[in-house]
């Protein structure tokens, strides 16, 4: 997957595009507007990523050009927290999605492959691993022919988990892709664990294999058999 | 006033004057009358329409002169008409004489009507003009201090178009003519720039503050979650990096916190929407009812009315978000959270220990219930400014073991200047 990161702060652009690489994106970076254009001009993307408070410009003016001239590129906009009227003003346009900064990069992960899946695919696809098969847009987990009942929140959870495979996933990263705003109510990371744990025992359970790793004091990796 | 003081008095002079008047007829005509009996002239009892003369025989000592107001039986008018009445005693040669001369008045009441009506016109006339004129040289002359109001009434202090901002002067120097209000235009010109000035510096320096503070954090908290990945990581390195990662996680809230509440009080937040709670409430519970569950909280919905109130939408998420989490935060396991609407009272009530700090405090920026590092302190601070803002009454009561905050949405609190 072939991804635009368009983003003024050079550390954090690196940081990001180093990120996706080693999930297995194709990361492209541009620094400011004119450069954006330029590439969006020359190349087609799968997925665009649009910081909003570029210094030459606002990205948003990217947004309306590109969803005119490129309408199955994805496009998820990043804006600052309790910044709604850009937020607001991105999805207007044509924006697949918006994640506020600072994000953890497991969530931007998850949003990408998300948007990815709404794209390219409309939503109809399966997510095959290992012994199990994920239907997101019906939100159902089928291992074999048999259908593995779910809470909501489970379920979030382990595509949250699939969509970042072999990574540590924080409890806070966790916690705030489940609740969002909610993340800090107390007592939500031992509702993390408890519903970890569920999981975790229902997939041993049908298909004999623990995916998940504790890491101590710290939160959760999922593993799939490479 | 004035005018009505005259018109009485008018009115009694006029009669005072026709009394004196037909009294002095009157007391002419007696004169006549008393010669006559000295002539021993007879005379008779003499009447027409409007006068007579009467003279009877008397054995009163003594009958004094008077004069006073009586009706009188008129064939001319076919009625009773008011008349005036002298009535006198004569003596002549050992008998007395009770003589009574009454002498209609009608005509000088018409007189005296037509004359009072016509002054009571002339100021009624008076009045009238003057009422116009003034009128009119009130309006004239207040012309532009209500043109200046009315430009006043519609000015919003945040505009993302500035072509909308209104200009005293419509954008060419006018005079109104009157050296008053020409003033009191330059110098609302000048507070409403400088107000404006100071909106748009507030809103760039929280938007700057906003980009630019959370970039850096941004990264740091990235960089660290890299670092956790690492599986080579001795165990204490590991536990110190996680201690930097979370305080990286809660600067990262305070700041957002902080910069909200910035943003708020500054009326970043003009668009307003009805909002009915009741919907909004259920909607956030519905997310977070298996954390509910698992906490073992009990919710009770008793949502008789809906509450509307006329908010901006994303503050009315924050305000039931923090509302809601406070009552998660500080509830006890196996408590229970009741959320009830009634009419322009909504509230949420939680079980909970009792507060450790005093209630007048709840409401302050970093007054914290708990000394846990979870929370910001600001979430109540945040609520209490966007009930402020909104126009809404947030208190707070503790009974039975319930902490409950009460928002007031009594259409009175509301007003919708603002600037």
């Amino acid at each position: 997957m072939k991804c635009l990161l368009i983003e003024d702060e050079e550390h954090l652009r690196e940081t990001i595009a180093g990120f996706l690489e080693e999930e297995g994106y194709l990361c492209e970076q541009a620094g400011t507007l004119e450069a954006a254009l330029e590439k969006i001009d020359i190349y087609e993307y799968d997925c665009l990523l649009v910081d909003i408070g570029l210094p030459d410009g606002n990205g948003l003016q990217l947004i309306k050009e590109l969803k005119s001239n490129h309408p199955h590129t994805g496009v998820l906009v990043i804006s600052a927290r309790n910044s709604l009227d850009d937020k607001v003003a991105g999805l207007e346009l044509g924006a697949d999605d918006y994640i506020a900064k600072p994000f953890h990069l497991t969530e931007l992960n998850a949003r990408i492959k998300s948007v990815l899946r709404r794209t390219k695919f409309e939503g109809k696809i399966e997510l095959k691993i290992d012994k199990f098969r994920i239907l997101p847009e019906a939100r159902q987990v089928f291992v074999g022919e048999e259908l593995i009942s779910m809470t909501k929140k489970e379920f979030d959870l382990l595509t949250f988990f699939v969509s970042n495979p072999n990574r540590v996933l924080t409890k806070e990263s966790i916690a705030e892709h489940l609740w969002g705003d909610f993340a800090d109510a107390s007592d939500s990371f031992d509702f993390v664990y408890s519903q970890i744990k569920n999981l975790r025992r229902k997939l041993l359970e049908k298909t004999g294999v623990d995916y998940f790793q504790n890491i101590y004091g710290t939160g959760y990796a999922f593993h799939t058999p490479l | 006033m004035v005018f009505i003081a005259a018109g009485c008095a008018l009115y009694f002079i006029l009669q005072a004057v026709i009394d004196e008047n037909l009294d002095e007829i009157l007391s002419n005509r007696a004169e006549i009358v008393k010669l006559s009996l000295h002539r021993k002239v007879p005379s008779n009892n003499y009447w027409s329409p409007d006068q007579s003369v009467e003279i009877q025989q008397s054995t009163a000592t003594s009958i004094p002169t008077l004069f006073s107001d009586t009706m009188i039986n008129s064939i001319k008018e076919g009625d009773l008409i008011a008349a005036r009445t002298m009535s006198l005693g004569v003596t002549e040669k050992g008998q007395t004489y009770k003589v009574t001369l009454i002498l209609s008045r009608l005509e000088s009441d018409d007189f005296a009507g037509v004359a009072f009506w016509f002054m009571l016109g002339i100021f009624a006339l008076i009045i009238l003009i003057l009422f116009i004129f003034n009128h009119k040289l009130s309006t004239a002359v207040w012309h532009p201090f209500y043109q200046t109001l009315d430009k006043m009434s519609v000015f919003k202090i945040d505009h993302r178009d500035d072509k909308t901002i209104p200009d005293l002067y419509d954008g060419k120097r006018q005079s109104t003519g009157i050296d008053e209000f020409d003033q009191l235009n330059l110098v609302l010109n000048e507070m409403i720039r400088k107000i404006q000035t100071d909106f748009i510096n507030l809103k760039e320096f929280t938007e700057n503050a906003s980009h630019e503070t959370q970039t850096p954090l941004a990264i740091i908290k990235s960089k660290l979650e890299t670092v956790l990945q690492d599986q080579t990581l001795s165990s204490e390195q590991h536990r110190q990096i996680k201690i930097a990662y979370e305080a990286a996680n809660r600067l990262s809230k305070l700041n957002e916190a902080l910069l909200l509440l910035a943003k708020i009080e500054n009326q970043q937040f003009p668009d307003t929407a009805m909002i009915d709670l009741c919907e909004l409430v259920k909607q956030r519970l519905e997310l977070i009812e298996e954390l509910m569950a698992f906490k073992n909280i009990k919710v009770t919905l008793r949502l008789d009315n809906p509450a509307i109130v006329q908010m901006n939408s994303y503050l009315a998420e924050i305000l039931i978000n923090n509302l809601l989490g406070n009552a998660i935060k500080h509830n006890v396991e196996g408590g229970q959270i009741i959320i009830s609407s009634t009419l322009n009272q909504f509230s949420i009530a939680n079980s909970g220990k009792p507060l450790t700090i005093a209630p007048e405090k709840l409401f302050q920026r970093f007054t914290k219930q708990s000394t846990g590092n979870e929370s910001t302190g600001l979430g109540l601070a945040i609520a209490s400014e966007i009930c402020l803002k909104s126009g809404i009454a947030l208190e707070y009561d503790y009974q039975n073991n319930l902490h409950t905050l009460t928002l007031n949405l009594s259409p009175l609190l509301r007003s919708n200047i603002c600037i």
